[in-house]
């Protein structure tokens, strides 16, 4: 292992060890307002930064996620800065993800004429880093005009066919649109796996890419199953990449009737979880599975690459469960509650 | 004293006593519960305790009161239900309060933010009131987040005009200028752009100037009543100090005890967890855990030849030698069953210190400080202080040095038995007189240190039956034998005359024990009957066993000189005593001593026992680790952390 990826695994950690605890998380649910989550996480070393220049007694539910979403980028940035090698493409495949969730929320807004709340809700800090016009496709007023705008980046090469289209009949298949969008950025980051990693450091890469993506298909399969689709027409909804999740095995999983038959389904594929809690939710499940086999290969693994990729898992995991407190605390839900709406 | 005996207690009973036996094993304060191996991977059980303990602890927190473990028998309360129940009243009580005085925090901000925001103002003539009074233009002031700029471009032409009059690189602070029809749109906009609006109160009608006198009067009108609900809630806090606290204690023994039941076996309605405790304690916990009905303690002693892996350790030893037990600690604690090297640290640190910081006055001034760091704080050095000053005075009075002044005392060396013992012809003026006779005693105390060490390596591998490690290593027979025998040669030689270096004393006291030393793993093998685990060949056992030889008698070299160094500071000392004298001006005899004198050796002395005290501590702790501990010392014991109910941890 080279002097870089060594530092790169041991910045990792380090940025790992600053995550929120359970203490924390639970301390955070007894909160009664936004203002004292924001005094909360800004005393924690994990955000102090990010909230030093904000007034808890003013902050809003809406800015405070913002700003949390900035220092997740800002933490991602400074490994872009820190290392010269791998943590590059990384950075670029991070901001190519964000770009690809914005330009399927350009569609949303077009399809519902809601482009004010998409320039609103867009992330300053991506704007800059962006390859696209993000805030021009705030001004798009039709299809045809997305697929103008888009013309020449990947997404309009993708999407040209889907948004002439909708532009005929008035209405676009968003799902196709993620679907085809996703597909691309595995795809992309797949081959960029094939090409920066080397022997082992490889297929542990695109084992724990691929294992990650088996459980975004776990969800899009259980949830096609809540709309009535059969395992044929769930599969072709799915994300077309597999590591352990193959036809039969679909169709296992839309058999079962709830969370708990499904995890031990996914136990007996290898996917388990140490948690004694039940999930609530498939994505719940799902998100547990991920989370501990994050973590555990943050820690054995010796692969930079594959360590900074947990990472990243992990502390995206570490601000949805955040998120999901503030919005439990807005809508008045009961810490205990909370805390079991959390994965952790 | 050393290291304390341990037995192995093993609790079973009926699972309705199992939280009042942890609660006597906390209790206690001497019992370290053994993990569970299977039970560390990561399982979450929801402690029901926790959450109310964490709300009763912010109440307590906004309260001003600081958790500390009290009693709580008085409680009646049992179920988590019933303390969430009590806990929730106490802070209804609290938060009213509390939303009051933090609705008036907020408005003093918002006053004094306004008024932060009317400073950038004071350039402007005219009145707010005609500002906002304007017909068919609404205006707000406030700051927005400076990215967000940038997605103003995208409203352009959407009725809102944004001038910035003060840019940073987080916020930038402007008005905003909308049409009157277009305002709720225009408003709702911005806030979706985390625009934070200052209101400025109807009252504010006038130039930015006029406003800033208002706005800083009001703040201090505001100011007066926030004291006021201040004082209510401290009033309330002092009401129900007495049961927050026993509910806390309560609480958090219930939450504690709840974790730790993780770490017991339950099943069938019965409990039963294992752990480790000082064995003279072991009657008393036992009997306090046995007066409940149904709990059964076994008690197996701990084997001192062949203890089990997880066996903690705890040091014991008397009051003199105890604070030294931190450098033990710092180093690592020894495995349970060998030595406790503390009275020998404690022992060696006190001689070294006071030879290398000799001083009657520093040293008692040392001694003081460290009494009184003892009394007003828990610093583990201030003890040693107490004890390290101590030798320095009398080593002080040997030498004659009260602060540096060494005409009140005679010192040793200008005694006339002595110095002619020394070999002087006349007496030595001063220590540096004296240098060649201090390095060498230096020196003679770091042979004995290291012949020490080498024994103590000896005895204690002939105890743990490691005879090769004993007979043939470097800090066993074979390099005491050579070591003691090199210094004995080089002393007859170089002191007395006497040429000792006989070929038959080179062959059988200096050859003979270095190729012991080089032929260790083989020969340990030989006693012990045991077949190396992997063959080398006879290239790299020579290469290696020649490279580990040369190490070997280079670090006796270089270990005896690093204790040049306590002569060295003895030296170092009397030179920074000479310069503080000669600033003073009283290094010619018949000075004459002024205020002025006295100022200069009191921060003279000062700066001495600053920089000199701190470098011969450290120093004497590096003699301790490198040279001492490394020849004989093994810390791999693990350290004994009994189960406890603590609010000492926490943030």
């Amino acid at each position: 292992m080279s002097f870089s990826q060594n530092s790169v695994t041991a910045r990792s950690r380090a940025v790992f060890g600053r995550s929120l605890t359970y203490e924390d998380l639970a301390r955070l649910c007894t909160k009664s307002s936004i203002t004292e989550v924001a005094e909360y996480l800004r005393s924690t070393p994990r955000y102090h930064d990010a909230l030093s220049g904000v007034e808890p007694g003013n902050i809003h539910r809406g800015q405070l996620e913002a700003l949390l979403d900035k220092s997740l980028f800002d933490t991602m940035d400074s490994f872009r800065r820190f290392d010269l090698t791998e943590s590059r493409w990384f950075f670029g495949a991070i901001v190519s993800r964000m770009e690809t969730d914005q330009v399927l929320l350009a569609i949303q807004g077009v399809a519902d004429g809601s482009t004010d709340s998409y320039i609103t809700a867009l992330p300053a800090f991506l704007i800059e880093r962006s390859h696209i016009d993000l805030l021009e496709l705030g001004r798009a007023q039709s299809f045809g005009d997305l697929d103008r705008m888009l013309n020449g980046t990947r997404f309009g090469r993708l999407l040209s066919p889907l948004l002439a289209e909708a532009q005929a009949v008035g209405r676009i298949n968003i799902r196709e649109c993620e679907r085809r969008l996703y597909t691309d950025f595995y795809l992309n980051c797949i081959k960029v796996i094939g090409k920066s990693c080397k022997g082992s450091a490889k297929t542990e890469m695109k084992r724990v890419l691929l294992r990650s993506i088996d459980m975004k298909n776990v969800v899009t399969c259980c949830r096609m199953k809540a709309f009535g689709f059969t395992p044929k027409e769930a599969s072709e909804q799915m994300l077309p990449f597999r590591y352990r999740l193959g036809k039969e095995q679909v169709e296992q999983l839309m058999k079962q009737p709830d969370t708990d038959s499904i995890a031990r389904q996914l136990a007996e594929l290898g996917f388990r979880t140490d948690s004694t809690v039940g999930s609530a939710a498939v994505e719940q499940l799902t998100e547990r599975i991920s989370l501990e086999f994050f973590r555990r290969t943050m820690r054995l693994s010796r692969n930079s690459s594959t360590v900074y990729f947990c990472l990243i898992e992990c502390l995206e995991n570490e601000l949805n469960n955040v998120k999901t407190i503030i919005e439990g605390i807005r809508y008045g839900v009961p810490a205990k509650e909370i805390m079991e709406m959390l994965v952790i | 004293m050393g290291i304390e005996k341990m037995s192995q207690l093993s609790i079973e009973g009926d699972l309705s006593q199992i939280e009042r036996a942890l609660m006597i094993c906390c209790d206690s304060r001497n019992f370290q519960i053994t993990e569970i191996p299977d039970r560390a991977s990561g399982a979450v059980e929801q402690n029901p305790w926790f959450g109310t303990y964490e709300k009763l602890r912010s109440t307590a927190e906004a309260l001003g009161i600081t958790p500390q473990l009290c009693k709580y028998d008085g409680i009646s309360l049992d179920t988590p239900e019933q303390f969430s129940q009590r806990v929730g009243e106490i802070a209804r009580g609290v938060n009213k309060i509390r939303s009051d005085h933090e609705e008036m925090s907020a408005s003093i901000m918002e006053l004094r933010q306004t008024d932060a925001f009317v400073k950038h103002l004071l350039g402007l003539n005219v009145s707010f009131k005609d500002l906002f009074g304007l017909k068919y233009v609404k205006l707000r002031i406030g700051r927005m987040p400076t990215d967000n700029l940038q997605k103003l471009d995208y409203y352009v032409n959407r009725c809102i005009h944004f001038i910035p009059f003060d840019k940073k690189p987080d916020w930038v602070w402007g008005i905003y200028l909308t049409p009157t029809d277009s305002a709720e749109f225009a408003d709702s906009l911005m806030k979706s752009l985390f625009f934070e609006r200052i209101h400025l109160p109807d009252y504010l009608d006038q130039d930015a100037k006029t406003t800033d006198e208002i706005l800083v009067h009001a703040i201090d009108d505001e100011e007066k009543l926030d004291q006021e609900l201040e004082k209510q809630l401290t009033e309330y806090g002092s009401a129900h100090r007495e049961e927050i606290l026993s509910l806390l204690s309560a609480l958090k023994a219930r939450s504690d005890c709840f974790e730790l039941r993780k770490k017991a076996l339950i099943s069938g309605g019965r409990f039963s967890f294992s752990g480790y405790c000082p064995t003279r304690l072991t009657k008393k916990l036992a009997s306090a855990l046995g007066e409940l009905d149904s709990v059964q303690v076994v008690i197996v002693p701990v084997s001192a030849k062949n203890p089990p892996g997880d066996v903690p350790v705890k040091l014991r030893n008397n009051v003199v030698f105890r604070p030294f037990e931190m450098f033990v600690k710092m180093y690592g604690l020894p495995a349970y069953g060998s030595f406790d090297p503390t009275p020998y640290v404690a022992v060696t640190y006190c001689l070294m210190f006071g030879i290398m910081f000799g001083d009657v006055g520093q040293g008692l001034l040392v001694s003081l400080l460290g009494l009184v760091l003892s009394k007003f704080t828990r610093n583990g050095l201030a003890p040693i202080m107490t004890r390290i000053g101590l030798f320095s005075a009398a080593f002080g009075v040997l030498y004659g040095s009260v602060f540096g002044i060494e005409t009140l005392i005679t010192p040793f060396f200008h005694r006339e038995a002595i110095w002619r013992f020394l070999g002087y012809t006349r007496q030595p003026e001063s220590i540096f007189q004296a240098a060649t006779t201090l390095l060498i005693v230096a020196l003679m105390i770091g042979i004995v240190l290291i012949v020490l060490s080498m024994l103590f390596n000896t005895i204690l591998n002939f105890r743990r039956k490691k005879f090769g490690e004993a007979l043939f290593s470097v800090n066993g027979v074979a390099g005491l034998v050579f070591y003691i025998s090199l210094v004995a040669a080089a002393v007859g030689t170089l002191m007395f005359g006497a040429d000792m270096f006989s070929p038959a004393y080179v062959i059988c006291l200096l050859v003979l024990p270095l190729v012991l030393i080089f032929f260790k793993h083989p020969l340990s093998n030989l006693i012990s009957g045991v077949k190396p685990a992997e063959k080398t060949s006879v290239g790299n056992f020579i290469i290696e066993n020649f490279i580990e030889l040369f190490e070997a008698a280079l670090s006796f070299l270089s270990n005896t000189m690093s204790y040049l160094r306590i002569g060295g500071f003895v030296l170092s000392h009397a030179g920074m005593m000479l310069v503080v004298a000669q600033l003073a001006g009283t290094n010619t005899p018949g000075a004459e001593i002024t205020v002025g004198t006295v100022i200069v050796y009191i921060i003279g002395n000062l700066v001495v026992m600053g920089i000199e005290g701190l470098l011969v501590g450290i120093q004497v702790l590096r003699l301790e680790f490198y040279e001492i501990f490394n020849r004989f010392y093994d810390g791999s014991g693990k350290d004994f952390r009994p189960v406890e109910i603590s609010f000492g941890s926490e943030k």
